[in-house]
């Protein structure tokens, strides 16, 4: 599955999430913030979730996207009390580089980071858990 | 307008916990004369066997999910078995519950842990596992068997009504959060049934209960039903996070 594609069912399930409450005219493209631009609420996220395991047939469960911006790095590093460390901030930005630098606030509590994903990064999500399924045996 | 009413279950999915208690076959029989696919849940497989052969000539499909709610598995087991069974769900109703009554003074904290295990973990643990499928499809109902000892406790009835509250909280926030899925979440909170765990507590206060009840009687598992099958119906649709008191006044 190439980037473009989960992009482009990405946006269709995110058009799908805003017309349950009235907001079918949004533009939606890569960069486009959930919650900044869209007012994305938490349900919408858990809402467009279940969509994407539904589609693609893959898991994302609670503390993926924290997993991904971890990666290596030891969890005392990346936070302390569920707030990320000046490193784990460094690590998330990269991940997210798509997302404007000055939307990261000082204090990033754990929690709280779908609260900084563009589209593409759902879309790049989605990737990085195809990528990680194991591959058909037959 | 003229209403027309949609009482029937013609072609839903009901999934029903304690289906083999009072109340639960009251309400089994009930959403199966209404046409509903049934799929029942109890801890004992050969009375829901037992249980599912009366009812076959309700001729409606029957399942049965043996299960035990307070197995930490139990939510994913019954909804995966719902799911394999019928292809989906379009109503919930939690109706499972256990009570341990004892002065709080004298309750053992394990009588209540055992309590809210199965009547709000166990409850809980379903009603997140139904919720997916639910928000899927943008349709489905929950209704949870609360009790009027939620509003109007007794003495002894700590363990039992504290559970029941939490339960009402629960259906409160959980349909604050599925209302824009098509998801309606609701509770029906029983006064005292002559049959079930009720019967159990009557035989020391019998008629000191009846006294406190407006209608001066108990009240039959039949008289639960209606309001169910209505909040399972598309008869309820704008109705979400309410809980429907039936208790012959008692908490009025």
């Amino acid at each position: 599955m190439t980037e473009p594609a989960a992009l482009n069912v990405v946006v269709d399930m995110i058009r799908d999430t805003l017309s349950l409450s009235g907001r079918e005219g949004e533009k939606v493209s890569s960069d486009t913030l959930l919650f900044y631009h869209l007012a994305f609420t938490s349900m919408d996220l858990l809402d467009l979730l279940f969509r994407v395991e539904q589609h693609f047939d893959i898991a994302i469960p609670d503390g993926t996207l924290y997993g991904l911006a971890r990666g290596e790095m030891p969890d005392a590093e990346f936070a302390t009390d569920s707030v990320l460390s000046a490193a784990g901030k460094a690590r998330l930005m990269a991940l997210l580089n798509d997302t404007p630098a000055e939307l990261f606030p000082e204090r990033i509590h754990a929690a709280s980071l779908p609260r900084f994903c563009t589209v593409g990064a759902i879309a790049r999500l989605v990737d990085a858990r195809l990528a990680a399924r194991e591959p058909c045996s037959s | 307008m003229t209403l027309q009413p949609q009482w029937g279950q013609g072609g839903s999915v009901v999934v029903l916990t304690g289906a083999t208690g009072y109340l639960g076959r009251a309400l089994a029989r009930g959403f199966a004369d209404a046409g509903a696919t049934l799929v029942l849940t109890a801890r004992c497989e050969t009375t829901l066997a037992r249980f599912a052969e009366e009812l076959a000539p309700c001729g409606v499909p029957i399942h049965t999910v043996v299960m035990d709610l307070t197995d930490p598995a139990a939510g994913d087991g019954i909804v995966g078995a719902a799911l394999k069974l019928t292809g989906r769900i379009d109503a919930l109703v939690l109706n499972a519950g256990t009570l341990a009554d004892g002065l709080v003074a004298a309750l053992d904290g394990s009588d209540i842990a055992q309590v809210h295990a199965v009547n709000v973990h166990g409850a809980f643990g379903l009603l997140h596992a139904a919720l997916r499928p639910m928000i899927l499809a943008r349709r489905g109902a929950v209704i949870v068997v609360s009790s009027a000892a939620a509003r109007r406790p007794n003495v002894g009835q700590a363990a039992y009504a504290s559970s029941k509250a939490a339960l009402e909280a629960i259906v409160r926030v959980t349909a604050r959060e599925t209302a824009g899925r098509g998801v309606r979440v609701n509770g029906v909170a029983p006064g005292l049934l002559d049959g079930g765990m009720a019967a159990r507590i009557l035989d020391e206060a019998r008629d000191q209960a009846v006294a406190a009840i407006p209608m001066g009687r108990l009240g039959r598992a039949e008289e639960v039903v209606p309001t169910v099958l209505f909040l399972a119906s598309p008869m309820s649709s704008y109705v979400t996070g309410q809980i429907w008191g039936i208790d012959g006044g008692w908490t009025a």
